[in-house]
């Protein structure tokens, strides 16, 4: 796991045909050395505190996860059934690893954590998620961040 | 996931991104990835493991040091895999599901039952975790009983409500209802704290070919695909991997 070689044919096939937006170019913004570095998690993995609205389907939208978030008050609304959702049921860090952040904050590793983290329904086509992959681009910068961890699911 | 570092970074904010399939990095390129060779689920390898996770994370953050991208580097360590792994079986017996029971009382009588065998274990989950993942489909745990019924009794052709309080409609609420069925067997499976839980595929395997939850979610599934409302149809893929539809249906050939 995983290079498409090695999955079942069925879960291979299924990735193949996820659209895969094409970029001319890569964007590269030079961060301040990592040890002055605010950091901010942006999951993929379609979590969310219990409180807030379900992922749907389809769905282009994006919850935002405080950085103190009570890990207790995590679930998982993600629309695929084709990933391992009991190693986050075991331990939220698996996928969200916001206390990892903070105790590489404490020991100095990185600059601060970020207030204000983002999950998105990673098994939208991507292309449709321009706008509020931008938009919480914009919310990032807006709260300091200079890097912002991607963790898919 | 790759493409949102591009749209992230377009805005002024460095990304470095974990990847799980790396043709799919490889095609988007984004800024930073660093690929790891864990299975879908774990993006950071092991549950519960926080120095085996804390490597994975410094990996990734240690790529924003690179002066010049984009940056694909390979994670080189894979998860450890519980020796017991091979072969792993669930630690509470249950019943064997009746293939055969296909009528609804019987259907539930069955569920219920194997909700009660696991009801200490996953209380036993929930005091050790002190969390759960119940509650995507607005009910709590207490719901779990009308949560399987009502799987059960669509399953076996019976026509269902949405059971009091949860916050979605049917047809798009069984997956919802689907979700916190397999969070309540998979936190009481895997709650026993003197073995080492196996991997998502074992857990599945288990799940969908070994427990009533099983046979009546697939059930439900083939109820869903033959739907003439395409909402129905549309909700099937929420009730259990392809995988499991195409397994099932190659062991009652066989």
């Amino acid at each position: 796991m995983a290079r498409l070689s090695d999955l079942a044919p069925e879960a291979a096939a299924a990735l193949e045909r996820l659209p895969l937006p094409a970029f001319d170019s890569t964007p590269w913004v030079a961060p301040p050395p990592l040890a002055e570095c605010r950091v901010a998690i942006v999951s993929t993995a379609g979590i969310h505190r219990r409180s807030d609205r379900a992922f749907a389907g389809g769905a282009i939208d994006y919850r935002i996860l405080p950085a103190y978030v009570d890990p207790a008050d995590l679930v998982m609304s993600h629309v695929s059934v084709n990933f391992d959702r009991s190693g986050f049921q075991q331990d939220s860090e698996l996928v969200f690893p916001v206390g990892h952040l903070h105790e590489l904050a404490a020991a100095g590793h990185i600059g601060s954590v970020a207030d204000w983290h983002y999950s998105f329904m990673g098994a939208t086509d991507p292309t449709r998620m321009v706008e509020s992959g931008h938009e919480v681009g914009r919310l990032l910068r807006e709260d300091g961040v200079h890097a912002a961890l991607l963790v898919p699911v | 996931m790759s493409a949102l570092a591009h749209y992230i970074e377009a805005e002024g904010v460095a990304t470095v991104g974990i990847s799980l399939v790396r043709e799919h990095s490889e095609h988007v390129h984004p800024p930073r990835t660093l690929w790891v060779p864990f299975e879908f689920g774990r993006p950071l390898g092991v549950p519960n493991d926080r120095a085996f996770q804390r490597g994975v994370v410094q990996a990734a953050l240690g790529l924003l040091e690179r002066p010049a991208g984009p940056v694909i580097a390979d994670y080189p360590i894979e998860a450890p895999v519980a020796a017991e792994e091979e072969g792993w079986a669930c630690p509470i017996s249950l019943p064997p599901p009746d293939e055969g029971a296909t009528d609804a009382e019987r259907t539930v009588r069955a569920v219920l039952d194997e909700v009660a065998r696991l009801r200490p274990w996953y209380e036993e989950a929930l005091r050790a975790r002190g969390r759960t993942t119940i509650g995507v489909s607005g009910l709590d745990a207490s719901g779990i009983d009308a949560i399987v019924e009502t799987l059960a009794r669509f399953a076996a052709g019976e026509t269902v409500a949405a059971p009091p309080g949860t916050a979605h409609e049917l047809p798009r609420l069984f997956r919802y209802l689907a979700d916190d069925a397999r969070a309540f067997y998979l936190e009481a499976a895997t709650a026993r704290p003197s073995r080492v839980p196996p991997g998502g595929d074992e857990l599945a395997r288990w799940l969908y070919t070994e427990t009533v939850l099983g046979a009546v979610l697939a059930r439900a599934r083939e109820r869903l695909a033959v739907s003439a409302d395409p909402d129905e149809q549309r909700a099937q893929g929420g009730l259990l991997p392809g995988v499991f539809v195409s397994l099932r249906k190659s062991e009652a050939a066989g």
